[in-house]
């Protein structure tokens, strides 16, 4: 009797409008999400360069890809270096910036917005702007440097400079975002926790230390993971500030992405990029399921 | 009455709302894409005129962007489809694109004849298989460009022949400031990948060659006597001499700026200054040889191509397409008009002594040149970027022989893995000396 109200239920009308109007979602991410990932992996699967035969191959793209492709591992490796220092770069800026901004009282929507103006400015705009900024002979930020004795750096020629150029945009225009989350996040803390920390004579570190940081624990994770999955798949940046193909000079910014990118919209080899992709798909998978593990909160306030 | 009045205005605006429908229905749409906003503003004209001439063709244009362009057509072509009738072509994008071509109709563009009067006609557009697929425009190479008033004001006469007397211009026209500084650079080119462009003319006119004979890799000059005293002669014109130096402006922007004196460029660049710095006032001469020679090479050239057809085309559009593109190419006013906007000597013979080439002051100097350059069939795109690495290495102290083994291994793995299949270098032949 139970089972058949359980079912009378699920039938509701109120139940059958929200169906509705999820179905168009739902045909939108079978269609092309998952409908789409599909197809990549059975492209992946081929030997396809576009407008030629396609050949089933079974793993040789993955084989590849891992096996004979050096340029897969230079592309790995500035993957992990863009990250490895923007994530905790960005994060660290934000976290500042979101605890300033948090005790501003009424100016703190001004300089809300004025960090947040970047996130919402185009990525192409703004690599124009960065590009004159990093131009060697009359670029502004050569000059301010000059003014400290710097030699003349070239920022978007040199291997060596143009991923920290890449990287020094990419917080900037980012950092904003983060911010906001953090700010929710350290706006969702109850005062009564530091109140009752000061009266014991705890000083502002010793607040930071073991209040905020601990509760801000799960916007701290949620921040880690959705930057590494971000890092991982960082493409726009490159492509914008050092053209097309983005790989910079000596590959030094040919990310993963970048490189899948080439192979696919230069080369035309869909099936290698699409097992290039599917690595890429794996390797944020697995890094994602350990952040997840590694940072999962034990406790609760 | 009334009610007769409004029955003949419904029977009368039916008539026409069927006469309309019937008369759209006769007239045919021919798309046309492009990604260079000038040259499709140069076709607009032409395709009113024979709109008017001809009612029962319309057409309907599109720019797509450079970086879109190849990858929509061929998703369009790819899906069974003919996204546009009359498309833009481009040669380095022979190998892929020409199996999903409409040859040329050889009752209206009979080879024998376009033959006759376009110079080098089979090297750049006849197919293994004895067709054409795209319709020769015009040629394009490299020139020196130089500013007038700093020339004048240097003191220099005649204008360079060889690469010593290159050296000695650029190094006249270079200013520093007091800390030494480049102020005016004298000769720019690098950024923007131009080294390499320079780089390679010089090495033809050394004797090498851009690809192995097959197309399966880099030819042997790179790191033989040709590639490695043209990067140095290069190298030591930023190093030694500094009349540029690593990370100068761009040439085009330098030479728009007046921060160089002279600048290497491809003769695109005539509509570029003349667009964005029209008082400029510039002179261009062709690019110096060792041996102040011009034979037996001077420069590499390419060829402007215009458009083609594609095969996915509905049959009686492409016979439509067909017959405006013989109208159009009939025009010798078109092409003259087109070639000087697009910085090229028309592939036509007929056409250099018209004074619309024969006067212009930039087509007067490559019309010069153009007979010792050579054509080498396509040049993929990735070739570009692989080729750039040499300015970056040259620029971080690595010496010439080892930038050079660097890039050729670089290139030898990217040819072997996609070959060259139109591989028409070596067929060239120098004019008599």
């Amino acid at each position: 009797m139970g089972r058949i109200r359980k079912y009378k239920n699920l039938f509701s009308s109120r139940n059958m409008l929200i169906l509705v109007a999820i179905i168009p979602t739902i045909i939108f991410y079978i269609v092309f999400s998952y409908g789409a990932m599909g197809y990549a992996f059975y492209l992946s699967l081929h030997n396809w360069t576009l407008g030629e035969p396609v050949r089933f191959i079974g793993f040789s793209n993955y084989l590849k890809v891992l096996k004979e492709d050096p340029l897969f591992y230079k592309s790995l490796w500035n993957t992990v270096y863009y990250s490895i220092v923007t994530i905790p770069l960005g994060g660290i800026l934000a976290l500042l910036l979101a605890v300033g901004i948090n005790g501003l009282g009424k100016l703190a929507t001004l300089f809300r917005a004025i960090y947040f103006a970047p996130v919402v400015s185009s990525l192409v705009a703004i690599s124009v702007v960065w590009r004159w900024l990093y131009q060697p002979e009359f670029g502004l930020i050569n000059e301010v440097l000059g003014i400290f004795g710097v030699p003349r750096l070239m920022w978007l020629q040199d291997p060596n400079l143009a991923m920290p150029a890449v990287i020094i945009m990419a917080i900037w225009h980012g950092v904003g975002y983060t911010m906001v989350i953090f700010l929710a996040g350290l706006q969702g803390i109850p005062q009564t926790f530091y109140e009752a920390a000061m009266i014991d004579g705890a000083n502002r570190w010793q607040l930071f230390r073991n209040i905020t940081i601990p509760l801000l624990m799960p916007t701290i994770t949620f921040v880690l993971v959705t930057g590494v999955i971000g890092s991982l798949q960082v493409f726009t940046e490159m492509f914008v500030l050092l053209g097309t193909p983005g790989s910079g000079p000596l590959d030094s910014t040919r990310t993963i992405v970048v490189h899948l990118y080439q192979r696919a919209f230069s080369y035309f080899q869909l099936g290698y990029a699409s097992a290039t992709a599917f690595i890429l798909f794996g390797i944020i998978l697995i890094l994602t399921i350990i952040q997840l593990r590694l940072l999962r909160t034990r406790w609760e306030y | 009455m009334l009610k007769r009045f409004v029955s003949v205005v419904c029977m009368v605006s039916l008539l026409i709302s069927v006469f309309s429908t019937l008369a759209s229905a006769q007239k045919m749409t021919l798309t046309v894409w492009d990604w260079h906003s000038p040259r499709m503003e140069a076709l607009k004209p032409k395709l009113e005129e024979y709109s008017k001439l001809h009612p029962e063709i319309e057409f309907k244009t599109m720019i797509v962007s450079g970086d879109e362009y190849w990858k929509k057509l061929l998703a369009g072509i790819m899906a069974g489809q003919a996204p546009a009738d009359i498309i833009q072509f481009h040669n380095a994008q022979t190998t892929r694109f020409v199996q999903f071509l409409t040859p040329y109709p050889e009752d209206l563009f009979p080879l024998s004849k376009i033959r006759k009067e376009y110079l080098n006609f089979d090297a750049g557009f006849v197919m293994s298989d004895g067709k054409m697929y795209y319709y020769p425009l015009g040629i394009m190479s490299s020139l020196i460009y130089y500013n007038v008033d700093m020339w004048k004001k240097a003191g220099l006469g005649a204008t360079p022949k060889t690469w010593e007397e290159l050296r000695t211009a650029a190094k006249k026209l270079t200013k520093y400031d007091d800390k030494g500084k480049i102020q005016v650079a004298g000769f720019a080119f690098t950024g923007g990948g131009y080294l390499q462009y320079i780089w390679e003319d010089f090495k033809y006119q050394q004797g090498g060659w851009l690809y192995n004979k097959d197309g399966t890799g880099a030819d042997e000059s790179y790191t033989g006597t040709p590639g490695i005293k043209s990067l140095t002669f290069l190298r030591d014109l930023i190093f030694k001499d500094k009349v540029t130096e690593p990370g100068f402006l761009t040439f085009t922007e330098a030479f728009g700026t007046q921060k160089a004196a002279m600048v290497y460029g491809w003769t695109w660049f005539t509509g570029w200054v003349n667009y964005n710095y029209p008082k400029l006032k510039y002179g261009a001469f062709t690019l110096p040889t060792e041996s102040g020679k011009m034979y037996p090479v001077v420069a590499r050239n390419n060829w402007e191509v215009q458009y083609a057809v594609l095969k996915s085309v509905p049959e009686e559009k492409k016979q439509a397409a067909f017959k405006f593109l013989k109208w159009l190419y009939d025009d010798n006013k078109y092409a003259i008009k087109l070639n000087q906007e697009l910085g090229t000597v028309p592939g036509k013979k007929a056409l250099w002594g018209d004074p619309g080439i024969r006067l212009d002051p930039v087509l007067r100097v490559l019309n010069k040149e153009i007979p010792y350059t050579i054509f080498p069939g396509e040049r993929p795109e990735f070739i570009d970027p692989i080729l750039n690495n040499l300015e970056t290495r040259i620029f971080q102290g690595m010496s010439v022989e080892d930038a050079l083994k660097a890039t050729k291994a670089e290139l030898d793995n990217a040819l072997k893995e996609n070959p060259v299949k139109w591989n028409v270098e070596r067929k060239y032949k120098p004019p008599k000396e």
